[in-house]
């Protein structure tokens, strides 16, 4: 018998077999096609509290979109996700490959992944393939040192940032965020030192008039003084209230601020960049919280499909043989445990 | 001429209510003569999974004999059949494999999942999913089956209307491009029975 070689399952990596077959194709003169391409605009951006990812949801065939509404934002670990531009398949291949070294990580050290791990691992896979990959991404995550963001490009090169845009749209996004970023985010920082003090003058106020007043207790509502210093106590205490009611407003602005600065980046990107399109996806990382809000906005919805829609007669389309078989219901077997018989 | 132009294909499938139906073309050529009017690109991979492939017939070929082959493993290891959304993980994942050496097709996978949801997807010939919940397509005729099933597709067809829909996107489309035709192929699934079903089309 001919000593047959039996097609196992591969171990993993690469396989080259095709290529010489391929170069061959290509020396005859037939093209070599091209691959679905994400053409996208992908923005990432941190904030007070951690990091806003966001990216549009349009790929690309050439000048077909293959899909309007596809998911560019992929998970690599409870507290990390990562956008991704370029080849398709190079992207979903890379960070899933590289969410399960980090699942396996996590198993191994019993400790919530570290977004710096998820940047090595990616950048020397990238590396080593000299940037045939084409995977160009933006990693972001909170972990125990805090928020970060970081861009990682098909050669394996890195930038640590707090605002990034990569794609075909980062020219339109970065426009939006190199004008608007400091103002939109710091205001916020600003706004919470001045509220911190007003704080503690609130808090100095209300002492102050409690011991002016000669016969006041302290937290007492009862209290004999008159009536200016009454309504001075009265207009201090709710004061410090409103005053902490309004630090929490102020963390919730934050969030808002730049959740709404990633859509305009993104919108930006859909609007002016041919590659990008369709709806904004966006992905907010904070310290034991993530919030993937898939569609986030849908700024072009369908509006040309006709009301009545296309309906054929029963028995329209000519039909030249016809096979019907019935699918048989499949019997589950349960084997009796030995002892009962 | 591009690679994928060599053999010329059309391929759709499409999601309806609780069913699922997916449709090629007939004609196999080399390049513009025609050489066969009776090929057949859908192969059954278990009663509720099919696959669809598009491109250089030889690879859709062997591409198709390697799943064959791994699923009749998985069969005899897991004692059951694979569910759609694993199976297109495994075709993904040998086409990624490819990287750099790719086959040259572009696969259609349709199937019934758990509790008989409909599932499709299409991929590139590297392997990059598309999952979508209302129609895929493949093939030379891609862009005229893009635009015929964006305009005739409706949501929650049930198995009849959406036999008609299918068909009659894939005869328009086919019409518009030469290396396809011939008439066309469609597979009905519902959860008790399928339907193959052989069109009538222009011959040229």
């Amino acid at each position: 018998m001919a000593k047959a070689r039996v097609d196992l399952p591969p171990k993993g990596g690469f396989s080259f077999d095709l290529c010489r077959r391929n170069e061959m194709l290509t020396k005859k003169g037939i093209q070599l096609p091209g691959f679905r391409k994400t053409g996208t605009t992908i923005v990432g951006l941190i904030f007070e509290d951690g990091v806003i990812l966001g990216a549009d949801t349009r790929a690309t065939e050439g000048p077909i979109v293959a899909d309007k509404n596809c998911e560019k934002i992929h998970y690599m670990a409870p507290n990390i996700y990562c956008c991704g531009a370029g080849t398709a398949a190079d992207t979903e291949a890379v960070t899933d490959m590289v969410s399960s070294q980090l699942q396996l990580h996590r198993y191994a050290t019993r400790r919530e992944s570290r977004v710096i791990t998820a940047l090595t691992l990616l950048k020397s896979h990238l590396f080593s393939y000299q940037g045939h990959v084409s995977a160009a991404l933006v990693l972001g995550g909170v972990d125990v040192t805090g928020p970060h963001l970081h861009t990682v490009y098909p050669h394996g090169s890195t930038d640590t940032l707090p605002f990034a845009t990569m794609g075909s749209g980062s020219l339109a996004a970065m426009a939006v965020f190199e004008s608007k970023y400091k103002e939109g985010l710091t205001n916020c920082r600003d706004k919470c030192r001045r509220l911190e003090a007003e704080l503690q003058l609130a808090g100095n106020c209300t002492s102050a008039a409690v011991r002016r007043s000669p016969v006041a207790e302290e937290g007492s509502r009862e209290m004999v003084v008159s009536r200016r210093k009454r309504r001075e106590i009265a207009s201090c205490s709710s004061r410090l209230h409103l005053l902490r009611e309004f630090g929490e407003w102020i963390r919730e602005l934050a969030r808002e601020d730049g959740i709404q600065l990633v859509g305009e980046a993104i919108c930006s990107g859909i609007f002016n960049d041919l590659g990008s399109g369709s709806n904004v996806d966006v992905c907010v990382i904070t310290k034991g919280k993530t919030d993937y809000l898939r569609n986030h906005q849908l700024p072009n919805p369908r509006t040309y499909i006709s009301s009545r829609g296309y309906s054929f007669d029963r028995g329209y389309t000519e039909v030249l043989s016809t096979k019907i078989t019935p699918l048989k219901l499949k019997a589950e077997v349960v084997e009796n445990d030995a002892m009962e018989e | 001429m591009s690679i994928f132009e060599y053999n010329g294909s059309a391929l759709v499938a499409m999601v309806g209510k609780n069913c699922f139906a997916i449709a090629s073309d007939r004609r196999l050529g080399v390049q513009l003569q025609t050489v066969a009017t009776d090929f057949r690109r859908i192969y059954r991979i278990h009663d509720k999974v099919y696959i669809g492939l598009s491109g250089l017939a030889t690879d859709a070929q062997t591409l198709y004999q390697r799943l064959v082959f791994r699923h009749k493993l998985y069969q005899l290891r897991e004692e059951r059949d694979m569910k759609p959304e694993t199976f297109a993980s495994l075709v993904s994942a040998i086409l990624y494999e490819k990287r750099f050496g790719p086959y040259f097709c572009q696969p259609v996978i349709a199937g019934l999942g758990g509790d008989d949801q409909p599932f499709i997807c299409t991929m590139d010939c590297l392997g990059a999913k598309e999952l979508a919940k209302d129609f895929v397509v493949s093939g030379s005729a891609s862009e005229s089956l893009y635009g015929a099933c964006e305009s005739m597709y409706k949501p929650d067809m049930e198995p009849e209307e959406l036999f008609e829909n299918i068909s009659q996107a894939l005869l328009a489309s086919v019409d518009r491009d030469c290396l396809s035709g011939w008439g066309g192929h469609v597979f009905l699934v519902t959860p008790t029975e399928v339907q193959e079903r052989t069109l009538k089309g222009r011959m040229d």
